[in-house]
C-alpha cells in the first residue's frame, strides 16, 4: 500500500487525537443540542431515556455504518430499508417456526448477507447503474415480504426474543453493545486491512485505483457485502427490541441513514469519510428526534426544527472545520 | 491500533455518560396518548381526544409515531418512565404493540388501544375501536342489494396494503360479496389512503370498464380523487339517476357527511368518534384508579346512513355536526 | 469512437433500451386489457404522467449540474399551502376553501422562491446538495403541514382550472408537459447558459478554474426544479380538488427514479430529457395498466420492482456490448 500513486484520502491521514475528534462537523451540533435537551426537558438525562434512546440508536447506526461502506465507494444503496424488512420478516417467521430466537437472528443477517452480495455482484461485474439497480431492489424486497405476510406483521415471537432486545448487559443496552461491536469492526476493517483502504481509495478516484492495480470490483463487492449484512443486523435488532418484523419495518431507515451518514460527514461522491462520523451522525439524528418529541411540539413543529438543524448546523459544522484545518 | 481503541472507547462514552434520577410522578391524572400517523382523519380524531380527555379534567401528553414502530415503542417507553397515570395508543404495528403494552401493564400503567386493534386482545387493559370487518361487510351487502342480481362492476379502491384495518375493510368486503356472483371487482387498486392515487384509480378503471357500477372507496379522503374523475365525464350524478355509480365510503367526516346530503354518494358508515374517544379516556382513567374494565375490549359498528335518512340520523353523525 | 462522442452514445443507447422496455410493457398491457391500447387511454397516462414528467424535467437540470432535489415534493406542498394562504377564503358553509386567479402566481413565485433558497444554502453555507435539500425536504414539508395543520382542505375556484382545462380533449397539464420538456432540452442542448450547467456538472473544478460562475448556474438549475414542484402541484391539486399531507408526499423518488432512468448520470455531466420523458411515462404506464387488468393490489410492487431491474439491465447489457468495442478500460465509464 506504500507506492500508492495517488495521495491517500484523508480518511487514512487523520490523526486520532482529541484534536482530530473535534475535526468532526457535527460534534458541536451534538453537543449543543444535548446539552440544551439537558437543560429543557426533565429527565432527558435520566437512565431509562438514556437506554431508550440507545435502543433507538443501534439499529439505524449499524444500517447508516453499513451504507457508510457504500458511500466510501461513491456509490448508493437504495435498498437497506427493504432488505431489512424483507429480513425482519423472514427472521420472525423463523423465530416462530422454530422457538430459536438465534436461528432468527441468523436468518436475518444470512438474509441481508445474500441480497447485499447479489447486489454487490450485479453491479461490480456487470456494472449496473447502483442507484437504479437498488431501487429496483428496494421495490421488489419489500413486495415479496409484502406478498409473504399479506401485509400483516409477524409478532408474538419467543420471549427469550424481547428479554434479549430489552434487556442489558453491566448496565447498558444488549443492543447497544452490538452497535458498538459493529462500529468497532467496521473502523478497524476500513483502517487496518488492505480491502478496507482499497475502499476508501476506489472511492476517491476510480481512474487512479485501476492504474494503481486496486481490485476495484472486489472493492465494489465487499461494500455492498457489508451494507445488506448490516441491513440484516440492524433488523434482528429492531425485531428483538420489538418482537415483530414486518414489510414496512424498515419504511423509515434508509432516509435516516443516509441523513445519519451525510450528517456525520462522509461524502456523498467516495472516498471521504468514516465509521466513526457515521456513529456521530446517527447521534444527532437520534438525539434531536428524541429530543423534540419530549419537548412536546406538534411533528410538523419538529420537522422545522430538524431540517432547520440539518442545514444550519451542517454549515456550522463545516465552517468551523474550515477553520481549524486552514482549508479555504 | 491504540489511537482507535481510544475513539471506540470515546464513542462508548459520549453514548453512556451521565446517568441517575428519574421523573418525578405526575400529581394529577397524565393520559400519555400515542398515534401512528397524523393525517386528516387523525386530526379530528386527535381532536375528539382531546375533548373527550379535557371534559374529564385530566392531562394529556401527546406524541406522534409517525408510522415507525420503533419511535412508538420509544414514545410509549419514556411515558412510562415519566409516569404518567395511562397509556392511549392507536398502534402502528399490531404485533409489536402487544409486548409494548404487556410491558406498559407490567410496569403498572394501564394501556388502552383505540381505533386499531391488536392481534392480541388480551394484551390491552382495554380496546375501543370501530369494527372494520363489519364495515366492509355492510358496504358488501348494501353493493349485493344494489346489484339486485344483474350484473355488476365494482372498483375497490385500497387503503393500505400493510395496515389491519384497510386489509379487514377489503376482505370483509370480499367476503360479503362472495354471495353474489353477479359482482365482479374488476380492479383493487392501491392507494397508501392517498386520495390522489383514489383519482388515477379510478380514471384507469373507468377507462378499462365504462360500465362501472360501483366504487368501494372505504376512507373520506378517497372521495375527492373520484368526484373529480366522475365530474369530468359527466357521471357525477345524484343517486336516483341511472347513470348514477353507487359509491360506498366509511369515516364520517364531515365532507362525507356533505357528499351524502348533496346525495352523490349512496351509503356512508359512519366511525363515532367521539364516543369512542369518550369511552377510551373513562377506562384509561378509572384503570388508572384501580378499576376493573368490562368488558375489556369493544367494537362499536359504524353506523351507516345515506341521502334518505341523513335528517333523522345527523345528530349521531360526528361528521354532520355543526 | 471517440472519448468526446462517448457520453452522447450512452444516453442514445439508454433510450433505445427505454423504448424497447416501455413497447414491451405496452405489448403485455394491450394483450391483457384490450382498452389499454385505446386513444382515450393514451390521453389519461399522459395526463397522468404529468405531474412526474414536469418535476422530473426540473431535476433533470439539477441533475445534470451534479446536485439534487430532495425537496422537489415538499415544495409542491408548501407552495400550494402558501397559494391557499395567500388567496384562498374559507367558506364554512360549502366545508370549502374559495381561491382566486393569485393563487397561481403565489404558487410559482413560492416553487421559484424555495427553489432559489436551496442553491443560496447549498452556495453561501458550502453544503452539499444532498444535505441542503434533505434539511429543506423536512423544513419546508414540516412549514406546509403547520400551514395546513396537516387537515384536508378541499379546494374551489380558478385553482382548480390548470389541472381540469382541456385543448382538442386533451389535459393542459400534458401540453404544459411536453412545453417544458421541449424547453429543457432546448436549454440544455442549445444555449451556453445550458451546456454551462453540463460543464459544471461533468467536472465542478474545472468549470471554476475555466472561469464558470457556477453559483449562479446552479441558482437556475434550483430555481427550475422549485418551479416545476409548484406546477406538478398546482397540477395534482387541480385534478384532485384538496390540498392535503400526501401532496407531494414521496414525489421525489419517482421524480428522481424517472430522471436516473432515464440515462441523465447522477455524477453530473450527462443528461437526457427526452430519456426523461420516456422514464415518467413508463412508470406511469405501469401503474395505468396494472389496474386496467385488475391487478391483485399485492403484485404493484412486484411488477415495478422487477420492470425497473430490467430497464437497468438492459442498459447495462447495451453498455456491455458497446465496451467490448472499445479500448477503454470498463471502470473509466461513469
Amino acid at each position: 500500500m506504500a507506492d500508492l500513486p495517488t495521495a491517500p484520502p484523508r480518511v487514512m491521514r487523520r490523526g486520532v487525537s482529541l484534536a482530530a475528534l473535534l475535526k468532526l462537523p457535527m460534534l458541536p451540533v451534538l453537543l449543543v443540542a444535548f446539552l440544551a435537551l439537558s437543560v429543557s426537558i426533565d429527565g432527558f438525562v435520566s437512565a431509562a431515556n438514556l437506554a431508550n434512546m440507545a435502543r433507538l440508536f443501534a439499529p439505524l447506526a449499524i444500517a447508516a455504518i453499513g451504507l457508510t461502506f457504500v458511500f466510501l465507494l461513491g456509490e448508493i444503496d437504495l435498498s437497506i430499508g427493504s432488505v431489512l424488512s424483507l429480513a425482519s420478516v423472514l427472521g420472525a417467521l423463523t423465530m416462530r417456526g422454530t422457538a430459536s430466537v438465534w436461528l432468527g437472528v441468523m436468518v436475518m443477517v444470512a438474509t441481508g448477507a445474500l441480497i447485499g452480495a447479489l447486489n454487490g455482484a450485479v453491479i461490480a461485474w456487470f456494472r449496473f447503474s447502483a442507484f437504479v439497480y437498488t431501487l429496483g431492489v428496494l421495490v421488489t424486497a419489500r413486495a415479496i415480504a409484502m406478498l409473504i405476510t399479506g401485509g400483516h406483521s409477524v409478532g408474538r415471537l419467543p420471549f427469550g426474543a424481547l428479554r434479549f432486545g430489552r434487556g442489558t448487559f453491566a448496565g447498558l443496552p444488549w443492543l447497544l453493545w452490538i452497535a458498538i461491536a459493529v462500529y468497532a469492526a467496521a473502523h478497524l476493517f476500513l483502517r487496518q486491512t488492505v480491502i478496507g483502504r482499497e475502499i476508501a481509495l476506489v472511492g476517491a478516484n476510480r481512474r487512479a485505483a485501476v492504474f494503481a492495480g486496486l481490485r476495484v470490483r472486489r472493492a465494489r463487492f465487499t461494500g455492498f457485502l457489508v451494507s445488506g449484512t448490516l441491513a440484516g443486523l440492524a433488523a434482528s435488532c429492531i425485531v428483538l427490541r420489538l418482537g415483530s418484523g414486518g414489510p414496512i419495518l424498515g419504511d423509515n431507515i434508509l432516509l435516516m441513514a443516509i441523513a445519519a451518514v451525510v450528517l456525520g460527514g462522509t461524502s456523498v461522491f467516495g472516498g471521504e469519510g468514516g465509521a466513526f462520523r457515521t456513529v456521530t451522525g446517527a447521534l444527532v439524528v437520534v438525539t434531536l428526534d428524541k429530543g423534540l418529541n419530549l419537548l412536546g411540539l406538534a411533528f410538523y413543529d419538529q420537522a422545522i426544527v430538524m431540517g432547520l438543524v440539518i442545514v444550519l448546523g451542517s454549515a456550522l459544522g463545516g465552517y468551523l472545520y474550515r477553520r481549524r484545518t486552514g482549508r479555504a | 491500533m491504540r489511537k482507535a481503541y481510544l475513539q471506540i472507547g470515546l464513542a462508548a462514552a459520549l453514548l453512556t455518560a451521565p446517568t441517575a434520577f428519574d421523573a418525578a410522578s405526575a400529581k394529577d391524572i397524565t393520559i400519555g396518548v400515542s398515534f401512528d400517523k397524523i393525517e386528516p382523519f387523525r386530526v379530528a380524531e386527535k381532536k375528539a381526544l382531546t375533548d373527550a380527555i379535557e371534559a374529564a379534567h385530566a392531562k394529556m401528553d401527546f406524541a406522534n409515531a409517525d408510522k415507525d414502530a420503533q419511535r412508538q415503542a420509544s414514545q410509549v417507553d419514556t411515558m412510562v418512565s415519566q409516569g404518567v397515570s395511562a397509556i392511549i395508543a392507536i398502534p402502528w404495528d399490531i404485533e409489536a404493540a402487544n409486548d409494548l403494552a404487556r410491558s406498559t401493564i407490567a410496569a403498572g400503567i394501564p394501556f388502552v388501544s383505540l381505533d386499531q386493534a391488536l392481534s392480541d386482545l388480551k394484551s390491552v387493559t382495554y380496546h375501543i375501536g370501530g369494527d372494520p370487518c363489519a364495515d366492509g361487510k355492510v358496504a358488501g351487502e348494501f353493493f349485493v342489494k344494489a346489484a339486485a342480481g344483474k350484473p355488476f362492476k365494482l372498483l375497490e379502491l385500497q387503503g393500505g396494503l400493510a395496515n389491519d384495518n384497510g386489509i379487514r375493510r377489503s376482505r370483509c368486503l370480499d367476503d360479503a360479496l362472495k354471495a353474489a356472483p353477479n359482482i365482479t371487482i374488476v380492479a383493487q387498486v392501491p392507494t397508501d389512503w392517498n386520495p390522489q392515487k383514489a383519482l388515477d384509480g379510478t380514471e384507469n378503471a373507468l377507462q378499462a370498464h365504462p360500465d362501472l357500477a360501483g366504487i368501494y372507496a372505504p376512507w373520506n379522503d378517497a372521495l375527492q380523487g373520484v368526484f373529480s374523475v366522475l365530474k369530468a365525464k359527466n357521471l357525477l350524478l345524484p343517486v336516483g339517476d341511472p347513470k348514477h355509480i353507487t359509491i360506498v365510503s366509511i369515516d364520517g367526516t364531515p365532507l362525507g357527511c356533505k357528499a351524502v346530503r348533496d346525495r352523490l354518494i349512496d351509503l356512508e358508515i359512519a366511525t363515532p368518534l367521539p364516543e369512542m374517544s369518550r369511552r377510551a379516556v373513562a377506562a384509561a382513567i378509572k384503570a388508572s384508579q384501580g378499576g376493573k374494565i368490562e368488558p375489556q375490549a369493544e367494537f362499536l359498528p359504524g353506523i351507516p346512513y345515506g341521502p334518505d335518512n341523513v335528517k333523522a340520523m345527523a345528530s349521531k353523525i360526528w361528521g354532520c355536526q355543526g | 469512437m471517440s472519448g468526446r462522442w462517448r457520453p452522447l452514445t450512452r444516453v442514445g443507447a439508454q433510450v433505445w433500451s427505454l423504448v424497447a422496455v416501455l413497447a414491451l410493457v405496452s405489448v403485455g398491457f394491450a394483450s391483457l386489457s384490450d382498452r389499454f391500447a385505446d386513444l382515450d387511454n393514451l390521453r389519461n397516462v399522459l395526463l397522468q404522467a404529468a405531474p412526474t414528467m414536469i418535476g422530473a424535467v426540473g431535476m433533470t437540470l439539477v441533475i445534470a449540474a451534479r446536485g439534487i432535489d430532495l425537496s422537489i415534493g415538499a415544495i409542491a406542498n408548501l407552495a400550494l399551502a402558501l397559494a391557499l394562504l395567500g388567496a384562498g377564503t374559507r367558506s364554512e358553509a360549502a366545508l370549502a376553501t374559495d381561491t382566486t386567479w393569485l393563487v397561481y402566481p403565489i404558487a410559482i413565485a413560492s416553487g421559484l422562491a424555495l427553489g432559489t433558497l436551496n442553491a443560496v444554502a447549498t452556495n453561501v453555507l458550502r453544503l452539499s446538495a444532498l444535505i441542503t435539500t434533505l434539511g429543506t425536504l423536512t423544513l419546508y414539508r414540516g412549514l406546509g403541514l403547520h400551514i395546513t395543520a396537516a387537515g384536508l382542505i378541499a379546494v374551489r375556484g380558478p385553482i382548480l382550472a390548470f389541472g381540469r382545462a382541456q385543448l382538442w380533449g386533451i389535459g393542459v397539464p400534458v401540453f404544459a408537459a411536453v412545453l417544458m420538456a421541449v424547453a429543457g432540452w432546448v436549454f440544455l442542448s442549445e444555449t451556453p447558459t445550458g451546456r454551462r450547467l453540463l460543464a459544471v456538472g461533468g467536472s465542478p473544478r474545472s468549470a471554476v478554474e475555466t472561469g464558470l460562475r457556477t453559483e449562479r448556474l446552479l441558482v437556475v438549475a434550483y430555481a427550475a426544479s422549485g418551479l416545476c414542484g409548484a406546477i406538478a402541484g398546482l397540477i395534482l391539486v387541480g385534478r384532485v380538488g384538496v390540498v392535503n399531507p400526501d401532496l407531494g408526499y414521496g414525489m421525489e423518488f419517482t421524480v428522481i427514479t424517472a430522471v436516473v432512468l432515464g440515462g441523465t448520470s447522477l455524477f453530473g455531466g450527462r443528461a437526457s430529457m427526452f430519456g426523461t420523458v420516456l422514464a415518467s411515462l413508463l412508470l406511469t404506464t405501469i401503474d395505468n395498466g396494472m389496474t386496467l387488468i385488475g391487478a391483485d393490489p399485492y403484485a404493484y410492487d412486484v411488477v415495478r420492482g422487477v420492470i425497473l431491474l430490467i430497464a437497468v439491465s438492459a442498459d447495462a447489457a447495451s453498455a456491455h456490448m458497446r465496451s467490448r468495442r472499445s479500448p477503454v478500460i470498463p471502470e473509466l465509464r461513469a
